[in-house]
């Protein structure tokens, strides 16, 4: 069996190469907020956070549940994109969230979202497997897909 | 990712994750068709990886019929937009979106790829430090 071979470069641009293709994560974020992309966003997960996920709505409730996500939670999201589900998180349960990804775009515009909803937390552009977060800071840890 | 979890969660912390891989059991053709729409790794593996970072509390629930709906739901939903999409992302692009999600609904169909919902904790106490 081959090894899929994967390279990601965390600066301006985030591209992560297959075998086959090379995705360029930053250049799908710059048209999640158009109109069309909200729209599909809306009618298949039932959120609005730019997110082309296979979390639902109904799944991300679930996760507030299992995690006992509250006020005094503070949230920390990986591979969050540009906020679904943790900032969707912070927002029905009052907890603070920490976004991560190595999509530079996806963070700017959660980042944009958490300040215009007075959402407390960071949003911070690293690998999951190297957090610049202190030891023993968080209650809860989330993910959606990022293992594949 | 899991020590890294492990790490900057505090004692009692919780982790809950979705996760999308291969199906246990399956054929080396079966397996280099689950690479070829991404995946790698399957779900009932991660218990081990969560335990041997020293989470407890381990809970592996099944989701795939849930995944199913919604892959087709995205792949439905653009079809419904595809003027719009074309325009937007470029024929290319959304012709290889396409492809792929019905390359990954029609493995799923078949049982080899598989998503699961993955929750754990950091013990209280920690047993392995």
């Amino acid at each position: 069996m081959t090894t899929p071979r994967m390279t990601a470069k965390v600066d301006t641009e985030m591209t992560i190469e297959f075998n086959d293709r090379t995705v360029d994560f930053d250049e799908r974020y710059r048209v999640i907020e158009h109109d069309v992309m909200q729209r599909i966003e809306g009618r298949v997960i039932g959120s609005s956070y730019g997110a082309n996920s296979y979390t639902t709505k109904v799944q991300a409730d679930q996760l507030a549940e299992v995690l006992a996500l509250g006020p005094e939670s503070l949230l920390l999201d990986i591979g969050s994109g540009a906020g679904w589900p943790g900032v969707y998180l912070a927002r029905t349960t009052g907890c603070r969230v920490v976004l991560t990804d190595m999509t530079i775009e996806g963070l700017r515009v959660g980042a944009s979202r958490m300040a215009r909803e007075a959402i407390a937390g960071a949003a911070i552009g690293a690998s999951g497997a190297a957090l610049p977060i202190r030891d023993e800071a968080l209650e809860a840890a989330t993910c959606s897909d990022v293992f594949c | 990712m899991m020590r890294a979890c492990h790490r900057v969660l505090e004692p009692g912390g919780r982790f809950a994750f979705f996760v999308i891989g291969a199906a246990n059991d399956l054929s080396a053709a079966q397996r280099r068709r689950a690479l070829e729409v991404g995946h790698l790794d399957a779900g009932p593996g991660y218990p081990a990886l969560l335990d041997r970072a020293g989470f407890s509390a381990i809970d592996v629930v099944d989701v795939t019929e849930a995944y199913l709906a919604t892959l087709a739901s995205w792949y439905e939903a653009y079809e419904a937009e595809a003027a719009a999409l074309e325009d937007l992302i470029g024929a290319e692009d959304f012709a290889d979106r396409q492809t792929r999600r019905k390359r990954t609904l029609a493995s799923i169909e078949d049982g080899v790829v598989r998503r699961f919902r993955v929750t754990a904790r950091r013990p209280p106490t920690d047993q392995t430090e």
